[in-house]
């Protein structure tokens, strides 16, 4: 039987809290900012807030249940998503779900992660139980390790060379500069890229997430709602999510978004050429590739060429990618992480003074991937958002 | 010289350590199924079933993946970097990483896996193309790993 639509629903007031690299904050400190900036920019009440979603690697041991007794917040519904890079795309399609039930009528949907000195040596040593007992004793080096294998392995099966993830990454430090939300105060140049230390080989220093803190977030509630308000919305075409997709193979070469992508497209009524951005979940470089491929951008095996061909840039005419830079510019703010891209997407859709707008921009594409639980990710989604009337 | 912070670790552990000790690779089989279980778990990844033994499996694999490891967020690892290190899939159908020698930083390697206890008493594996770990490959991992 196929999903049903998500008719009726609004994205509305997306929300980027600036980056830090590091913060002695909590993590709720930053779930407080966003939802305080949340409530400002849609005007509405903590009171109207009756429903809490939370994405957070620092949260513990609070969950989004102590966040009610922080806020002062009385909720009707909760939900914590431990989905890392791919939350942003199911948060979205979850509180959806519980808007058109009627089971909440205004849902603050909200990443946020904080980064001490410590926390980010402390989640990798214990990030998972496989993780914490078969792969950090391999010299501790968290996700990099894992991402070095998927990485080679990617390379050697389709002969991509570095020099083909370094153009993803220039094109994307120069989204991140246009939209004023670079770690790095200079464009980065392939000599640049391609002389960087080496962390995990074949991974060096540009191809690997700076851990930051930070926070976003949206609200989601009815277009009725929304229009009440008189608040520009974005509508859902289509979302989707899948977990441990493809888990005999041996390596990730793909991921759960090709067990969706057909459903995906044939829900939001539009393919992967009508969609003016694209915001993939760029943990490392060789993931946005698959993204591409896994959601019909290119043929599989075929990204880097993609790459090579296409313009990423916000102001191109190939396809925007990451157009605020994603996490290999921005830096990741662990959970938050996976809630850039779509925020990013409702901005380009509801900003028009957006900096770094991608000029004529209607409906744009998000995808996610998180949680290395052993040996790749587990979580895939995607979720494609439109102005309105754009279907 | 920094010292090796010692990892979290189950009691299933246990087993794989005293397997290295009388020199092979001791893995869960399922009972049921005879799937062979790696990281170790309390149920059979294929039937569920909770009957895993502990018995002797055929450490030989192939190298799939590899990487020469420089960033650690141990200081230990950091001082001795790089390490080389490489994703196996052994025959009996399992993927663990271990340990392994330059000349096995080639995809489609045959190699064999070795559990190795260090000076923290804890089971690390080596990876070589050989039967019998030689003493270079030994010495790197256990001499490194003195507390």
């Amino acid at each position: 039987m196929a999903a049903q639509a998500y008719e009726g629903v609004a994205v509305v007031a997306p929300v980027h809290l600036p980056y830090r690299r590091r913060s002695d904050k909590s993590a709720a400190y930053f779930a407080a900012a966003a939802l305080h900036s949340l409530l400002q920019q849609s005007g509405l009440a903590k009171a109207d807030v009756d429903g809490l979603l939370i994405a957070s690697f620092t949260l513990a041991p609070d969950t989004v249940v102590s966040l009610t007794e922080y806020f002062s917040l009385t909720a009707n519904w909760l939900e914590q998503l431990p989905m890392g890079g791919a939350s942003g795309p199911v948060a979205v399609k979850r509180a959806a779900r519980a808007i058109q039930a009627g089971d909440a009528e205004v849902i603050a949907c909200i990443g946020a992660d904080t980064a001490d000195a410590h926390s980010f040596a402390q989640l990798i040593a214990n990030f998972s139980r496989f993780s914490a007992e078969a792969v950090y004793p391999c010299a501790a080096a968290g996700p990099n390790l894992v991402f070095a294998m998927i990485t080679q392995h990617y390379m050697e099966q389709y002969g991509a060379v570095r020099a083909d993830f370094g153009r993803l990454c220039l094109a994307q430090r120069t989204n991140a500069l246009a939209a004023g939300m670079s770690l790095f105060p200079e464009p980065l140049t392939m000599d640049a890229y391609l002389n960087a230390r080496p962390i995990a080989e074949p991974l060096h220093l540009f191809d690997c997430v700076m851990p930051v803190a930070g926070a976003e977030g949206f609200l989601v509630m009815s277009i009725a709602h929304a229009r009440a308000l008189q608040l520009p919305y974005a509508e859902i075409l289509a979302a989707a999510e899948n977990h441990n997709a493809f888990c005999d193979d041996p390596l990730p070469v793909r991921g759960g978004w090709l067990a969706y992508q057909d459903s995906l497209y044939q829900m939001a009524g539009v393919g992967p050429g009508e969609m003016d951005f694209l915001q993939t979940y760029d943990d490392y470089p060789v993931i946005s590739l698959m993204q591409m491929e896994n959601l019909g951008f290119c043929e599989a095996g075929r990204g880097a060429e993609f790459v090579k061909e296409t313009a990423l840039l916000w102001c191109g005419d190939g396809l925007p990618h990451n157009t605020s830079g994603g996490q290999l510019s921005a830096g990741q703010a662990g959970a938050a992480g996976g809630f850039l891209g779509t925020v990013e997407a409702l901005r380009q859709l509801l900003e028009p003074d957006l900096p770094n707008r991608v000029a004529g921009a209607t409906r744009g594409l998000v995808s996610g991937y998180g949680m290395v639980n052993y040996d790749r990710c587990l979580c895939s989604s995607a979720v494609i958002l439109s102005q309105p009337g754009q279907s | 010289m920094s010292r090796l912070v010692r990892w979290q670790r189950s009691g299933h552990w246990q087993h794989i350590r005293q397997g290295a000790a009388g020199g092979g690779l001791c893995l869960q089989v399922c009972e049921p199924c005879q799937a062979v279980q790696y990281p170790p778990r309390d149920n059979c990844r294929q039937c569920l079933s909770d009957k895993l033994t502990w018995q002797p499996v055929c450490a030989e694999g192939v190298v799939m993946a590899w990487s020469r490891v420089h960033a650690s967020t141990q200081a230990f690892f950091r001082e001795h970097a790089p390490w080389h290190v490489a994703n196996i899939r052994l025959d009996c159908g399992v993927v663990l990483y271990a340990f392994v020698s330059e000349r096995c930083l080639q995809t489609g390697t045959r190699v064999y896996v070795h559990p190795v206890i260090d000076s923290n008493d804890e089971v690390v594996f080596v990876a070589t193309t050989v039967a019998g770990v030689p003493a270079t490959e030994y010495e790197r991992i256990t001499a490194l790993t003195e507390g």
